[in-house]
């Protein structure tokens, strides 16, 4: 290329009529701007939809092992291995209003119950009866969960072994969140910030086997 | 649901608002990693590592920020650690790389020409001329400044025109 001028044009030294009439009398420039109209008419092209079949799938089972590798070093070892740390540390402001907001609502509701009835029973005795009716609902929705996880494997494994190989990863991922919620609730169960990852790990998996149920 | 309704349930930890981010922004992610790396494969395992760091921080995104500069600063930086750790012959990555002659030939072929741009000028090249973003929205995304962008965007564009003027299935720039 001889000429500079259509370097001079897109770079603003010229007007769209002035780079046109120079462009007429003058072929190399004539030529690279219609070889930039070639690129993009290419670059359009790049533009096309890239196949993604199943990488959501792989991205959603490392998204659940990474929240699940969160709950085991937010909760477990701190209140496992040392109570106190865990205020010292600092707790994060959701989990901690959660906790207040549930321990608020548990003194409330005992002052309400203290209140009318006749012969109250200790503040012992009610946070023990609470915590039976809580455990009992989450037994009754694991054991309906687990129910339809046997009706969901045989799907899973008539799958395609990428398709099954996913499934099974995520629910592997899952179920060592429950494992990890519940080795913690075994040394304070009472604690309501577990609870509540609990009961996120438990959705999460009724949300994945009803996905197999709906594909 | 807006993206500030998005980025807030994200910072929340919600799966399904990440889905969002993905149905919304996957293509050009893809499609820049794609470009950026040369390799499929690598492109998706990108993403996806783009994905879990977005997940760790997403907690530093200020509000008020553009979230896809954010969210393409991730895949930026992913895609230069990716490149970084590749050893310099790694011959056996070669047969994943996209293929020279197809029905696709030119694209292909231009795809190439595109991955064979130094890093800089590439980067500014995908993000400007390809996924559209403006000279100052590429600055922000690479870290550096808008006349950078534009003069590597003008270099880039002066090779693939050379490019295309050595034929259909020219030479690499």
């Amino acid at each position: 290329m001889s000429c500079d001028k259509y370097d001079i044009y897109q770079a603003g030294g010229m007007t769209a009529v002035e780079f046109a009439e120079h462009a007429r009398r003058c072929p190399s420039c004539a030529e690279q701007a219609a070889l930039d109209r070639r690129l993009d008419e290419e670059i359009e092209k790049m533009r096309e939809r890239v196949p993604d079949a199943v990488l959501w799938k792989r991205i959603e089972a490392a998204l659940v092992r990474e929240k699940a590798a969160a709950v085991g070093r937010h909760v477990v070892p701190r209140t496992a291995r040392r109570p106190f740390a865990f205020f010292a540390r600092g707790l994060r402001p959701v989990p901690f209003a959660a906790v207040a907001a549930a321990l608020a609502l548990l003194i409330l509701g005992g002052v309400y119950f203290f209140k009318r009835s006749p012969a109250p029973p200790s503040a012992g005795i009610l946070a023990r009866q609470a915590l039976d009716r809580v455990e009992l609902k989450e037994k009754e929705y694991a054991d309906a969960i687990d129910a339809l996880e046997r009706q969901v494997r045989p799907r899973i494994e008539a799958m395609d072994l990428q398709m099954a190989s996913l499934y099974r990863d995520k629910l592997a991922a899952i179920d060592a969140q429950i494992e990890r919620c519940r080795e913690a609730l075994a040394t304070n169960s009472a604690n309501a910030h577990i609870r509540q990852y609990l009961l996120a790990a438990l959705q999460d998996k009724r949300e994945t086997l009803a996905s197999v149920l709906g594909s | 649901m807006d993206e500030n309704q998005v980025v807030e349930r994200c910072r929340a930890g919600d799966l399904a608002a990440y889905k969002q981010v993905y149905d919304r922004y996957s293509q050009p992610l893809l499609r820049t990693a794609n470009r950026l790396l040369g390799r499929p494969q690598e492109a998706e395992d990108a993403v996806q590592e783009t994905f879990l760091k977005l997940y760790r921080s997403i907690s530093t995104f200020r509000s008020g920020a553009r979230f896809s500069t954010f969210l393409f600063e991730i895949l930026n930086n992913t895609c230069i650690d990716m490149l970084r750790k590749r050893k310099p012959q790694d011959e056996s990555a070669e047969a994943e790389r996209l293929p020279a002659a197809s029905s696709h030939e030119l694209r292909y072929s231009l795809a190439e020409a595109v991955e064979s741009l130094p890093l800089r000028t590439k980067s500014c090249f995908v993000l400007f001329a390809v996924e559209q973003y403006s000279h100052e929205e590429t600055a922000a995304i690479l870290g550096v400044d808008a006349g950078t962008v534009k003069a590597n965007v003008h270099r880039a564009r002066k090779k693939l025109r050379a490019w295309l003027a050595a034929g259909p299935l020219g030479e690499t720039p």
